[in-house]
């Protein structure tokens, strides 16, 4: 069988990519398209160091077939990050608080925690450990992490009032 | 790499092109088929995907037809039945629920489906495609099968009467959340005044399979659901079942489990079956 086109949106972008049956979308994401940023840990969706929004809601991309993408909306951790250079509110929130050390499950749990907020400006410290609860961090321990999107949130809350 | 990956647009076009193709693999939300794929182990098949065949959707009519794509999610959001829905939240992590679906929880062995205690407890059926057409059978019945579903056949949906009396669900796992089961067990129990008129005792995890356990059933009909009777029943369990060695457990440990658990859930249905 030969590698078939796949058209999706990423990041905003149309791309189309070449792909083989069943490759996974975090195989074509990062190794194909290059967005580095969405690991390849476990490829079991055991660790959600993969993680990516379809349409929004987070998924595990080792385990979507990138078939199932076609005229979808993909984003990755590439996506979320502003473009001005700057670190995004959850972004800074995850320098400033240590929540980060190796960096390796950072994307995953940015994303995750992005479509959380995206749905819920102010949630829990429940939610966001639910919210959390398919991504595994080995270094900082998830103490910080959960703190983090907290303090994210908070954040995130003041600039939109500030906005309106 | 595998030969082919074609999406169904029908069950009924997943059922021809599997009658086509008998060594064909079918995949729904590709949970647990995607890692085979990736370390190439379903090298040269072909895989039919379900992915865009309709099949996702709950429809309640006193019962529920869960459609076998229907993400775990959505039945976590279930009200009724709430021990359906407590499972529902016992498999892998909120992202993963998303993607996998209620048919692969229902026939997936290790990690075990965890929904599949409930089905049973719940007299589940379950809707089957084939090439000879549609047919319903009761859940228990399947799973005596290996695989519970025939060759050439496609799980449609899952077919879930209106709970009859209190209904309970218990788990052990190492971890809240994101941890397979080490045993999970699902019971119901519906009165006649004081007096148990019916009981149903399924335990998942602990076999490949998960098995309704009719001796520990019976020890507990007839009977006020005091603690002879629970002791009689949870000895009943214990003693039905051939507990696996795996990674989350050993033998040991998952029949000393089983043990405690299936005594938890007894007495959860009979708290629940009161009044």
């Amino acid at each position: 069988m030969t590698p078939r086109a796949i058209t999706f949106e990423l990041n905003g972008e149309t791309v189309v990519t070449l792909a083989e049956p069943l490759e996974s979308l975090q195989s074509v994401v990062h190794d194909r398209l290059g967005l580095t940023g969405t690991k390849a840990g476990c490829r079991q969706g055991g660790c959600g160091s993969c993680t990516v929004q379809l349409d929004g809601e987070p998924v595990l991309s080792c385990l979507v077939p990138v078939e199932h993408v076609e005229g979808r909306s993909v984003r990755t951790i590439e996506g979320l990050t502003p473009q001005t250079g700057e670190l995004s509110p959850l972004q800074a929130a995850f320098h400033e608080g240590f929540a980060t050390q190796c960096g390796f499950c950072t994307p995953g749990m940015i994303t995750a925690a992005s479509a959380l907020l995206e749905r819920n400006p102010n949630p829990s410290r429940e939610e966001i450990i639910e919210a959390l609860s398919n991504n595994i961090c080995r270094c900082t321990g998830i103490e910080p992490i959960i703190q983090a999107v907290q303090d994210a949130a908070a954040r995130m809350r003041e600039l939109e009032e500030a906005a309106a | 790499m595998v030969a082919d990956y074609v999406l169904a647009g029908t069950p009924e076009e997943a059922a021809k092109l599997l009658a086509g193709d008998p060594a064909a693999i079918v995949m729904g939300g590709g949970t647990t088929l995607m890692p085979r794929a990736t370390r190439g182990q379903l090298s040269g098949r072909r895989v039919i995907g379900l992915a865009r065949a309709g099949l996702s959707g709950i429809t309640r009519n006193g019962g529920l037809r869960i459609g076998a794509m229907t993400p775990v999610r959505d039945v976590e959001a279930l009200e009724e039945p709430a021990a359906l829905a407590e499972a529902a939240r016992a498999v892998g992590g909120a992202t993963l629920r998303g993607q996998a679906t209620v048919g692969g929880n229902v026939l997936m062995t290790r990690p075990y489906g965890d929904l599949v205690p409930v089905l049973l407890a719940l007299d589940a059926e379950i809707e089957v495609l084939g090439s000879g057409g549609a047919r319903r059978v009761p859940l228990a019945e399947a799973l005596k099968n290996d695989p519970p579903v025939a060759a050439g056949e496609i799980l449609t949906a899952v077919i879930v009467p209106e709970a009859q009396g209190a209904v309970s669900f218990k788990r052990c796992s190492r971890l809240a959340t994101g941890s397979p089961s080490i045993v999970a067990v699902a019971a119901r129990v519906r009165r006649e005044g004081d007096t148990i008129a019916e009981a149903r005792l399924a335990i998942g995890a602990v076999e490949p399979r998960a098995v309704r356990v009719e001796a520990a059933e019976q020890a507990l009909v007839g009977t006020a659901g005091d603690e002879d009777a629970v002791k009689a029943a949870v000895a009943a369990a214990t003693e039905a079942v051939n507990p696996v060695d795996d990674v989350a457990a050993s033998a040991w440990y998952r029949g000393r489990m089983t043990e405690l658990f299936v005594r938890r859930a007894l007495n959860a249905a009979l708290e629940g079956g009161r009044g």
